[in-house]
């Protein structure tokens, strides 16, 4: 059975770098982010995030219902802004919208689909990274703004809770991106990205100088601090501009590896 | 037959480029006008061979990708939807390298085995998402024809989630067709259908290739090849154990020898009676168990029911014991 025939219908293949017909490219990119973004926000989780989210901002008006004054309510805000936000609400989300964006539906199988179309693979992942970071975004900034507006933390009046909201804002995108990266090099991205939260940034940085580089929680920090008030609220041991740099570094690097991970990305296995 | 070279910078160590263990370069050719082709491909997985050494050429109609579970058809198909690189070889499309180039997929549609279609979406929504994705000027028209065209008009509102094993397959071709590609991978499709889906199913993909596109789908089930596919693959190891017409494959499936497990009334008058016919040329009584050795299946098949009446013997139980595809390919691999 060779030779047998020449290929039928819309045989030839036109190059890659040729026009498609009608739809507009971007409206490929639009397709697949509406796709992506009913998928996330239709699973179970994203309901557990929103609760997530409204945990600081429940804990800050309860501390300010209770009316408690002085160093003691530095504390308390201190705790929820860092340990509550910062250090679990902010990592949690970028993680979960991160790898599930386009790791869940590799592990599903239901991103074969989308592979095998005449769609670039770097609007693949503009798409899906837009939808990531945007619903981190969503989810963290307005808690993050509701809980610095209520607590006030250091009296910085509102410029404490839009450097929280900014802060956390350029958190979530670098969390976001860089696990979704992750979930293209590896099938175990949750477990490394937890544990890149809880060891790398939650124990090995706080005790070795120069882990800070390479921690986005102290990013999040000196950014939010830089524009509270950084005498008042603690930059963590990171430069804002420094801080600053290395999370466009840090979402760049992420980004082209998502994209040559994906443009490579097999699917199948040995055993059929 | 004619060729040209293949474009050196395809694949890993692809065609041009010397390899295999005699040194020297192999001088490698694709055929002129195939819109599928395998050209001593390889792929690997660590020390396993998943594919060793395969090479073929498709044509318009349908051909069928037979073999036992685990023997490489799944990985045959993927390389050629392009999900897999080869680890040795050119897999071409319409002349083009599969792996790396998305363009191949303006005329390919994959129906992969495993689900792939979000729950949550109607099976319109679902076709309209693949015309959308092909940036067809008419995402809405030609989801609605591709919907047509496998009888889903009446489903195609309700989500994928409630749709049954054969409906989902069916949906899952409406998204592999809406652009209308000449070439059409299937992995399994029949897995997990019933017998009347299955029909449909076959009468769908027969129409399909009077159409004259070029259609390839695995089984690992003899009975949907033989009904379908004019032309079969056969892979056994991930090596291609016989390729061509399928009924001179089948031929050679039907002449084999068979063994057959009996258990009758009467046992040792049956296999008097059987001894005698030329059909068989093996009898032997174990244990309450006839074992029966034919060389002519479809002879045997019509003598045993005679033969038992005429011996005033009731057949409790028949059943073949060789039929397992492992032996069936294996006796195609020896010949």
């Amino acid at each position: 059975m060779t030779g047998n025939g020449s290929p039928t219908g819309n045989g030839t293949v036109t190059s890659p770098a040729a026009g498609g017909p009608a739809p507009g490219r971007s409206s490929v990119i639009v397709t697949i982010a509406a796709l992506t973004a009913r998928s996330l926000l239709g699973r179970r989780r994203s309901l557990f995030l929103v609760l997530l989210a409204l945990l600081p901002v429940a804990a800050a008006i309860l501390v300010r219902l209770s009316g408690r004054e002085g160093a003691g309510s530095q504390e308390v805000a201190t705790a929820i802004m860092d340990r509550l936000l910062v250090t679990t609400l902010l990592p949690i989300v970028g993680l979960v919208f991160g790898t599930a964006a386009i790791g869940a539906e590799l592990e599903d199988g239901t991103a074969v689909f989308l592979l095998v179309k005449p769609v670039d693979r770097w609007r693949i992942v503009v798409a899906k990274l837009i939808v990531a970071v945007g619903l981190s975004i969503a989810l963290v900034a307005p808690a993050s703004f509701a809980a610095g507006a209520i607590l006030q933390p250091g009296g910085t009046g509102l410029s404490g809770a839009v450097g929280a909201a900014v802060g956390t804002a350029i958190g979530a995108t670098v969390y976001a991106t860089v696990f979704f990266a992750l979930s293209l090099v590896t099938g175990r991205a949750l477990a490394i990205g937890l544990v890149y939260v809880l060891v790398w940034e939650g124990v090995l940085a706080g005790l070795l100088e120069g882990v800070g580089a390479l921690s986005i929680r102290q990013y999040t920090l000196a950014i939010s601090a830089a524009i509270a008030n950084p005498e008042v609220v603690d930059p963590g041991l990171l430069d804002a501009r420094v801080a600053l740099v290395l999370s466009v570094v840090a979402v760049a690097v992420a980004a082209v590896v998502a994209v040559r991970r994906l443009a490579s990305y097999e699917i199948g296995q040995a055993g059929d | 037959m004619k060729t040209r070279e293949v474009p050196a910078g395809w694949g890993s160590s692809a065609a041009g480029v010397d390899g295999g263990p005699t040194g020297g370069p192999i001088q490698r050719q694709l055929t002129q006008g195939a819109a599928v082709e395998l050209l001593g491909v390889s792929r690997w997985y660590g020390n396993v061979v998943a594919v060793n050494d395969i090479s073929f050429v498709l044509g318009p109609g349908v051909t069928g990708l037979l073999g036992p579970n685990g023997a490489g058809k799944s990985t045959i198909l993927h390389m050629l939807a392009g999900l897999l690189r080869p680890s040795d070889g050119v897999v071409a499309i319409h002349g083009s390298p599969a792996w790396r180039n998305p363009s191949v997929y303006r005329d390919l549609g994959l129906v992969p085995e495993r689900e792939s279609v979000h729950t949550f979406l109607t099976g319109f929504e679902f076709v309209r998402l693949n015309a959308r994705l092909q940036r067809l000027p008419d995402a809405d028209g030609a989801a609605r024809r591709a919907i047509a065209t496998v009888g889903m008009e009446d489903a195609a509102d309700r989500a994928v989630g409630t749709y049954s094993k054969g409906m989902r397959q069916r949906v899952k071709i409406a998204g592999a067709l809406v652009h209308d590609p000449s070439i059409l991978l299937l992995d399994e499709p029949f897995n997990g259908m019933d017998p009347r889906q299955r029909l449909h199913m076959m009468e769908l993909l027969g129409r399909m290739a009077d159409e004259g596109r070029v259609i390839l789908f695995s089984s690992h089930i003899l009975e949907e090849v033989e009904r379908l596919a004019q032309n079969v693959l056969v892979i056994v190891s991930g090596r291609l154990a016989a390729s061509g017409d399928f009924r001179e494959i089948r031929r050679l499936m039907t002449d084999r020898p068979h063994t057959f497990t009996l258990r009758s009334s009467d046992d040792r008058r049956l296999a008097a009676a059987l001894v005698g016919h030329p059909s068989v040329f093996g009898v032997q009584l174990d244990g309450g168990r006839l074992a029966v050795r034919t060389s002519d299946y479809a002879g045997f098949a019509r003598a045993l029911p005679a033969l038992a009446r005429a011996g005033g013997v009731s057949i409790l139980e028949l059943r073949p014991t060789d039929e397992d595809l492992e032996s069936v390919f294996g006796y195609l691999v020896q010949r």
